[in-house]
């Protein structure tokens, strides 16, 4: 109890703060009426660029809009995070549609109600010795690290490859939990390519011989990598899905910020990225992946640019993967109304 | 006195019915928990009777001893030796002793991404892995007993005349033993615990795959499946180790 | 040549040995698989400095003691007691020799259903990861006590109480010990693997080392958690000779 009273009152102290700061603006009278909520966040394991504004939205502009300090708990496996999440563990939680889809196809009663961001940073980085080309990936042992069939890591892989007439069922996959062993494997050469994040591309390409064979956000015309997701139980609560909508209110407000603002961007990069030199990060580095971001991957859409088609047009990658039978109900899953309402109350 | 109690319920009864006692207590937690967080025992006892009876269970199973076995033998025959040198040689001690407590202290997961560098992915790493994870456990424990032999038997065994290498094997060994039966024990745990972990974090593969495979589809059933017959498995190969223990040194066994 | 005998020396001789060979084998594959001793230290010293680190790490060993002081006040007396009683034993065995080898990742979505995500997370897995080898221990070095000083201490009219703390304790000791250094090194490795699974602490520090390209801050970091292992492995040990000098003799024997 101590805690929790300890916790409020920061909130009170941080929310006010901010609200001074921010100077009114975004506080609407809405935001006043759930004066000091705590709502709890679980967030997945990294922070990289493309995860920034969300965190910004979570950390800084709900507290900004008269929540207290978000209570954020970090799961390493999205897994276990979803599972969490039909325990009600935490109010809302990011995680990725295909384990979603699954996890409902399993009974599970979770709605999928945003973009956490949109599109993906994952590339496909390979061994140029042995791989010149995507199509070379075909080849007869040439192994792909990825994290499992079935997850995004996996079904990501799916699309680029049928566009060039492979069958994605002739690729030897190697599945390895954790990005970092993933890394470390291609490195020591034991696996011939790995899906990992543009973030680190740059840094491994100069570690040897390596080179970006597929860039997904490329090929795909939509991909969706990672959502919002609540659980319907708590979605029947009036206030709770007042806090949905104010949730993505901030969101919607950070990726407006990222897109237009590469200071704001920055500044927030350096406070939640998990990269070590993250703390001392400068616009001009940060300005190419930026401009990647905001430019061809629309990582931050101002309107979202989120909608049940999206999903519908993923469904045959996730079929062809194994991700999904293809039972699931996509209409009772995925929840517009939610970010429509977000984007009327926000208004541009 | 108590013991005439005790003798008059047969203690496999009350074995039994602790396991049964237990299953209970699972099945009706369980029943009040999403079935997509976690099973009751009467789902795991279909998919293991399923997974049995397609061959998938003793398919993966057997490809899973394969590493277990040999990286338990290697820990074996390096660990005991090694730890009893550690445990009765000053020099050996000091030396090795620093390195070994270091390496002790780090969960071997953290060594996965090492590992990767020498063993690669498959069957090489998992033995590996199983070798590290068995191998320190056992000579820390046998170091520990050889360490603690008492002087006084040493010094009873030199009045009589015994040398050398006679000292060794009637007195210091007999008196390690109990902590090579514990070692054992404590190492075969571990090696089904890396057995296990090296399937999940090299290239997956055997039971770690059908787990992960389950897992993958919240099939928590399927998932606890393996747990269970892992379990089970080394509820066995304790209680084998305990009657070898029993018959080796009856000295050391209460009864 | 006394100096060479000196156990200080020898301990340094044995660490600078270990590193020479990590920085040969560094050199070798380069900093991205695995980085030398040179690399590492002065990346440890950053990381100290900056001050994260310490203070990560401080919470983590806070809730790992606590975790830690619990399995041992529960494995301690349980393992004894199966050691001693025939009906307890057959009531326990089952679940202990079960649980030890089940893997704490498979039950995380049921632990986290029970006490969520938090602290009480966290202590638990490290209670979990420790408490059944502190058991087994206990319990192997139990069985094992002679049971004619039992009966002395009966001819003596002493209580089951004061049996319990006169002969079978200090009896048990050398086995205690050995399990309460086992289990801190588990309570340690539990640690880790909960702050794996819900990234804080000094496990998530570990967790963002992966995704570095040089593997200096994994290493400084699992060379901090070896320094912490050792450090607690040898205050155990003082912690051991305080409480029971006779301890200390057979210990030293093996000089």
């Amino acid at each position: 109890m101590m805690v929790n009273r300890r916790k409020v009152i920061q909130g009170i102290g941080l929310g006010l703060g901010a609200g001074i700061a921010g100077g009114g603006t975004l506080a609407s009278h809405l935001a006043f009426a759930q004066a000091q909520r705590v709502l709890k966040f679980q967030l997945l394991g990294f922070t990289l660029s493309i995860h920034v504004p969300s965190y910004a939205a979570v950390h800084d502009i709900l507290p900004s809009m008269g929540y207290g300090t978000s209570s954020v708990t970090r799961i390493k496996q999205i897994r276990i995070a979803t599972q969490n999440m039909v325990a009600g563990t935490a109010e809302l939680g990011e995680t990725d549609p295909p384990t979603v889809l699954r996890a409902a196809e399993a009974g599970a009663d979770l709605k999928i109600i945003g973009h956490f961001y949109n599109n993906t940073t994952l590339v496909l980085v390979a061994n140029s010795d042995k791989v010149k080309s995507a199509e070379d990936l075909a080849k007869p042992g040439i192994r792909i690290a990825i994290a499992s069939r079935g997850d995004v890591t996996h079904v990501v892989l799916v699309g680029p490859m049928q566009n060039r007439g492979i069958d994605p069922e002739k690729l030897t996959f190697v599945e390895m939990a954790g990005s970092g062993t993933r890394m470390r494997a291609l490195l020591a050469d034991r696996v011939d390519a790995s899906l990992i994040h543009f973030d680190q591309a740059e840094r491994v390409a100069k570690q040897g011989n390596f080179k970006v064979v597929i860039e997904p956000h490329k090929e795909y015309p939509v991909w969706v990598n990672e959502v919002w997701v609540a659980n319907g139980a708590w979605l029947a609560n009036a206030q709770n899905r007042r806090a949905a909508v104010d949730v993505l209110k901030a969101t919607l407000i950070a990726f407006r910020r990222a897109n237009d603002d590469l200071d704001w961007f920055t500044d927030k990069y350096r406070k939640f990225a998990s990269f070590k030199n993250s703390k001392d990060a400068t616009p001009e580095q940060l300005r190419p992946v930026w401009e990647a971001l905001r430019g061809p991957i629309n990582a931050w859409p101002k309107d979202m640019g989120f909608n049940v088609e999206n999903f519908r047009g993923l469904l045959p990658a996730y079929k062809a993967s194994g991700a999904i039978a293809g039972t699931v109900d996509l209409d009772s899953v995925v929840q517009t109304q939610y970010v429509e309402q977000a984007l009327d109350e926000l208004g541009g | 006195m108590s013991l005439a109690r005790q003798d008059a319920v047969p203690t496999y009864v009350v074995y039994a019915a602790s396991l049964v006692v237990g299953l209970m207590i699972w099945e009706v937690a369980a029943q009040q928990i999403p079935r997509i967080i976690f099973a009751p025992p009467s789902v795991v006892a279909v998919e293991l009777y399923n997974g049995f009876a397609s061959g998938k269970l003793v398919v993966a199973f057997a490809g899973s001893l394969a590493h277990l076995v040999l990286g338990f033998v290697l820990a074996v025959a390096v660990g005991v030796p090694l730890g009893f040198l550690v445990g009765r040689n000053r020099t050996a001690f000091y030396l090795l002793d620093p390195t070994i407590s270091g390496i002790y202290a780090v969960p071997p997961i953290a060594f996965v991404p090492f590992m990767i560098i020498w063993f690669g992915l498959f069957f090489e790493a998992r033995v590996a892995l199983v070798f590290l994870m068995s191998f320190i456990e056992i000579m820390v424990t046998v170091s520990a007993g050889a360490r603690g032999i008492e002087q006084s038997y040493l010094d009873v065994a030199r009045a009589f005349g015994a040398r050398g290498r006679d000292a060794l094997v009637k007195v210091m060994f007999p008196a390690v033993l109990p902590f090579v039966f514990t070692a054992l024990r404590i190492g075969l745990v571990r090696a089904i615990h890396a057995m296990i972990v090296a399937e999940l974090f090299f290239a997956s593969a055997n039971l770690g795959r059908v787990m992960k495979d389950a897992a993958q589809r919240f099939d928590t059933g399927g998932l606890l499946a393996v747990v269970v017959l892992l379990a089970v498995f080394g509820l066995i190969v304790q209680e084998v180790l305990k009657q070898i223990e029993a018959r080796v040194i009856p000295w050391h066994v209460r009864d | 040549m006394y100096w060479l005998r000196n156990k200080w020396t020898l301990r340094a001789l044995g660490i600078a040995s270990a590193l020479l060979i990590w920085e040969a084998l560094g050199r070798t594959v380069g900093e991205a698989l695995l980085a030398g001793p040179l690399l590492v230290i002065p990346e440890l010293v950053e990381l100290v400095a900056d001050g994260e680190m310490p203070r990560e790490l401080a919470g983590s060993l806070r809730q790992m003691l606590l975790g830690y002081a619990l399995a041992c006040c529960v494995g301690m007396p349980l393992g004894v007691a199966m050691g001693r009683s025939r009906i307890f034993d057959a009531i326990m065995r089952p679940w202990v020799n079960m649980l030890v080898v089940t893997s704490v990742a498979s039950l995380v979505p049921l632990l986290i259903v029970m006490v969520g995500t938090g602290f009480g997370f966290r202590v638990l897995v490290v209670f979990i990861a420790s408490v059944f080898y502190i058991v087994l221990t206990a319990y192997q070095g139990t069985r094992g006590i002679d049971p004619r000083w039992v009966d002395v201490g009966r001819s003596f009219n002493a209580s089951r109480l004061r049996t319990f703390w006169r002969i079978l304790l200090p009896a048990s000791y050398p086995f205690l010990i050995t399990g309460a250094r086992i289990g801190l090194v588990q309570a340690i490795r539990g640690m880790v693997v909960a702050e794996l699974f819900v990234i804080v602490g000094i496990g998530g520090l570990v967790h963002n080392g992966g995704l570095y390209i040089s593997t200096a801050n994994l290493l400084a970091l699992m060379v901090t958690l070896m320094a912490v292992g050792v450090t607690a492995n040898e205050a155990l040990r003082y912690v051991g000779r305080r409480l029971a000098p006779w301890y200390e003799e057979r210990y030293a024997s093996g000089a």
